[in-house]
C-alpha cells in the first residue's frame, strides 16, 4: 500500500507539473528573470551599445545627489498622490448616497463607471481639450462666471493640479464601486440599535460607518497610491512631463533615462527606487491600519 | 413626515444627478466635438443640428493615420492575451488549487509577492529579453509578456477553491484524468469566474499604453493608445479629428464594459480588480 501510493504521488506530481508549466515559463521569462536581472543591472553603466561596467552603488549615489532632478520627480509624484485622498473623500459622498434604497441606483453606478474603463490615452487628450486655455469649454464656463481663464496646463503648479484633478475623475467610479460593496457588508442592526440609544446621525457616521469601512478604506489607499505612482500615459500626452518638468515623475524619469539617454542601468536602479518607496508606503498604511481597522 | 422624505430624496437624486452631470460631461463635450466642423470647433455650443453633423473628422482620422489598422491590431492583440492568459491561468490555478506536489505553498507565495513589484522594475530587462527573441516591433513582443499573470492564476485559485471536491472525485472514480477533470468539470463550472477575468484582461489590454508604446514602432502594427498619442504629436490642434480619434478608442471598452456590467461590477467587488 505505501508503495502503491507512493508511485501515485510520484505521477501527479508530475501531471501538477504539466499544469503549471505554460504559467511558470512565461512567470520565470517575463517575470521574476526580469525582477533579478534588474536588480543586478542597477549595479552596472550600460549604455546598450558598448559592453555593461560594473560601478557597485554608483548609480544610486548619483540618483541622490543634488544635480540628479531626483527630489523634485519625487516631490511631483508625491503631489499627484494628493489624488487619492481627494478622490476617496468625493466617492466615499457618493457611495453613500447610492446605498440608499431608491430607484435607479443602477443607471448612476454605470454613468459613474464609464471614465474607468476609458483608454487612459483617449482620456488625457480630451482633458487636453477640456483645458485648452484659449477654447477649452472649462475655460468657457468660467468666463460665463466672469472669471478670468486660467493657464491649466501652462504652468507647474497649474499642470500638476490639472492631472491630479484627471486622475480623480478617471478614477472615482472604482472608488465608489468598493466603498459601495463595503457599506452592504455593514449589517442594518447596527444603525437601528445606534438609532434607538439616539445617535445623531452624524455621530453614527464617525462611530459605525467609517471605522467599519476600515478594510475599504486601506485597500483603495494603497492601490491608489500605487497608480498614482505609476501615472505616465496622461502624462507623456498632456505635459511631456513639463512645463519646466512639472509633472516630470519618477516614472517618467525612468522611461526617460531607459530609452531616450539609453542609460539602462542608471533606469533600473530608479526603478528599484520607486519600488522601495511603494513597498514603504504601503507597508506603513498597513500598519498604521492594522492598529484601527476592524475586520469584521 | 413624508414632506421630509420626499425632500430628502430630491436632495440626493439631485446630488447625484449633478455628479453624473460632471462626470458625463468631458465624454460628451469630447463627442460632440468630434461631431462639429473644424470651423464649429470653438463656437462653445453643447449642442449640434442633426444636419450639420460633421462625419468628415472620422473619415479624415482614418486617412491620416491608419486608425482601421490600429483598431484591428487593438482587436487581435487584446484578443490574444485574453485567450492567452485565461488559459494559462486556469491550467496553473488548477494545479495550486487541487494537486499535490512539493513547494506549492512556496512557489505560491512568490507568485503573490512579485504582485506588488511595479511594472516600472521590470521593463528594462523585459525589453532585452524581447529583443532577445527577435520581437522587438513585433505583435509578439506585446501579445506574450502580457499573457501569464500571477493575478489571473491568483484569481482562478480562489474560485477553483469553491468548487465541491466531490464533482472531481466522482469523475476520478470513472476513470477520468486529471486534465478531463480540468476540461470537463473545472471550467465549465467555473464559466462566470472565466468570463469576468476575461473581460477584465480584454479591457485592460484594450486600453493599455505603456509596454506597447515601448516595444512596436511600425505605424502598421501600432494598437489603438500609441496610434492616438501619434495623431496628437502629429495635428496637436485639430481638435476636432483627435477627439474622432479619442471617440475610437474609447467606445470599444465602453461598449464592451455596458454590455457586460454585472460580470464586472460582481469580479470588482469580489477582487478589487481593475
Amino acid at each position: 500500500m505505501p508503495q502503491l501510493f507512493k508511485s501515485r504521488a510520484y505521477r501527479d506530481r508530475w501531471i501538477a507539473y504539466a499544469f503549471l508549466l505554460p504559467n511558470i515559463i512565461g512567470f520565470l521569462l517575463f517575470m521574476l528573470g526580469p525582477i533579478i536581472a534588474s536588480l543586478v543591472m542597477s549595479l552596472f553603466r550600460w549604455d546598450i551599445f558598448t559592453s555593461p561596467t560594473f560601478i557597485d552603488w554608483d548609480n544610486f549615489f548619483e540618483i541622490f545627489s543634488t544635480r540628479s532632478g531626483f527630489g523634485q520627480y519625487l516631490s511631483n509624484t508625491l503631489f499627484f498622490a494628493l489624488s487619492v485622498p481627494l478622490g476617496l473623500t468625493l466617492a466615499l459622498g457618493f457611495a453613500l448616497l447610492l446605498h440608499q434604497p431608491l430607484r435607479g441606483m443602477g443607471f448612476f453606478k454605470t454613468i459613474y463607471f464609464l471614465p474607468v474603463v476609458s483608454s487612459a490615452i483617449a482620456v488625457a487628450i480630451i482633458w487636453q481639450w477640456l483645458l485648452n486655455k484659449d477654447f477649452g469649454v472649462i475655460n468657457l464656463l468660467l468666463a460665463k462666471l466672469h472669471v478670468a481663464p486660467v493657464d491649466w496646463l501652462g504652468t507647474p503648479l497649474m499642470a500638476k493640479i490639472s492631472v491630479v484633478l484627471m486622475t480623480v475623475w478617471k478614477s472615482l467610479g472604482y472608488n465608489i464601486l468598493i466603498y459601495l460593496a463595503a457599506r452592504q457588508g455593514i449589517p442594518d442592526e447596527l444603525y437601528e440599535a445606534a438609532h434607538l440609544d439616539g445617535a445623531p446621525s452624524w455621530r453614527r457616521f464617525t462611530h459605525i460607518t467609517l471605522p467599519l469601512l476600515g478594510p475599504a478604506h486601506l485597500f483603495l489607499l494603497i492601490t491608489g497610491f500605487i497608480s498614482s505612482f505609476q501615472l505616465f500615459g496622461p502624462i507623456y500626452v498632456m505635459t511631456q512631463g513639463g512645463p519646466l518638468k512639472g509633472t516630470w515623475s519618477l516614472v517618467y524619469e525612468i522611461w526617460w533615462k531607459a530609452f531616450r539617454e539609453f542609460r539602462m542601468g542608471y533606469a533600473a536602479a530608479l526603478s528599484w527606487i520607486l519600488f522601495a518607496i511603494i513597498f514603504v508606503v504601503t507597508l506603513v498604511q498597513w500598519r498604521y491600519a492594522e492598529r484601527k481597522i476592524h475586520y469584521s | 413626515m413624508s414632506n421630509i422624505f420626499t425632500r430628502r430624496k430630491f436632495a440626493i437624486y439631485f446630488t447625484l444627478a449633478a455628479g453624473s452631470i460632471l462626470m458625463i460631461a468631458p465624454l460628451y463635450w469630447s463627442f460632440i466635438t468630434s461631431l462639429k466642423s473644424p470651423a464649429d470647433a470653438f463656437d462653445g455650443r453643447w449642442w449640434l443640428a442633426i444636419e450639420k453633423i460633421y462625419w468628415q473628422n472620422y473619415l479624415d482620422v482614418v486617412k491620416l493615420l491608419p486608425f482601421g489598422r490600429f483598431f484591428l491590431n487593438s482587436l487581435f492583440i487584446a484578443i490574444s492575451i485574453t485567450i492567452l492568459q485565461v488559459l494559462t491561468s486556469s491550467l496553473s490555478a488548477y494545479a495550486f488549487a487541487r494537486l499535490h506536489f512539493p513547494g506549492r505553498e512556496r512557489i505560491f507565495l512568490v507568485y503573490l509577492a512579485t504582485l506588488m513589484v511595479p511594472g516600472q522594475v521590470t521593463i528594462i530587462p523585459l525589453y532585452f529579453i524581447i529583443k532577445y527573441f527577435g520581437w522587438i516591433n513585433q505583435y509578439a513582443g506585446v501579445i506574450f509578456p502580457a499573457a501569464f499573470t500571477a493575478l489571473g492564476t491568483f484569481l482562478l485559485r480562489q474560485f477553483f477553491m469553491t468548487i465541491p471536491r466531490e464533482l472531481e472525485d466522482a469523475a476520478a472514480i470513472d476513470g477520468a484524468s486529471r486534465f478531463a477533470i480540468y476540461w470537463k468539470i473545472i471550467l465549465p463550472l467555473s464559466l462566470p469566474a472565466l468570463a469576468t477575468l476575461s473581460i477584465f484582461v480584454f479591457i485592460n489590454a484594450w486600453n493599455d499604453f505603456f509596454w506597447p508604446f515601448i516595444v512596436l514602432a511600425d505605424p502598421q502594427k501600432l494598437p489603438l493608445p500609441v496610434g492616438l498619442t501619434k495623431l496628437a504629436t502629429a495635428h496637436a490642434s485639430d481638435w476636432t479629428r483627435l477627439m474622432a480619434g479619442a471617440m475610437i478608442a474609447l467606445l470599444p471598452a465602453l461598449l464592451v464594459y455596458i454590455t457586460f456590467q454585472k460580470f464586472i461590477n460582481n469580479g470588482i467587488v469580489l477582487t478589487g480588480f481593475k
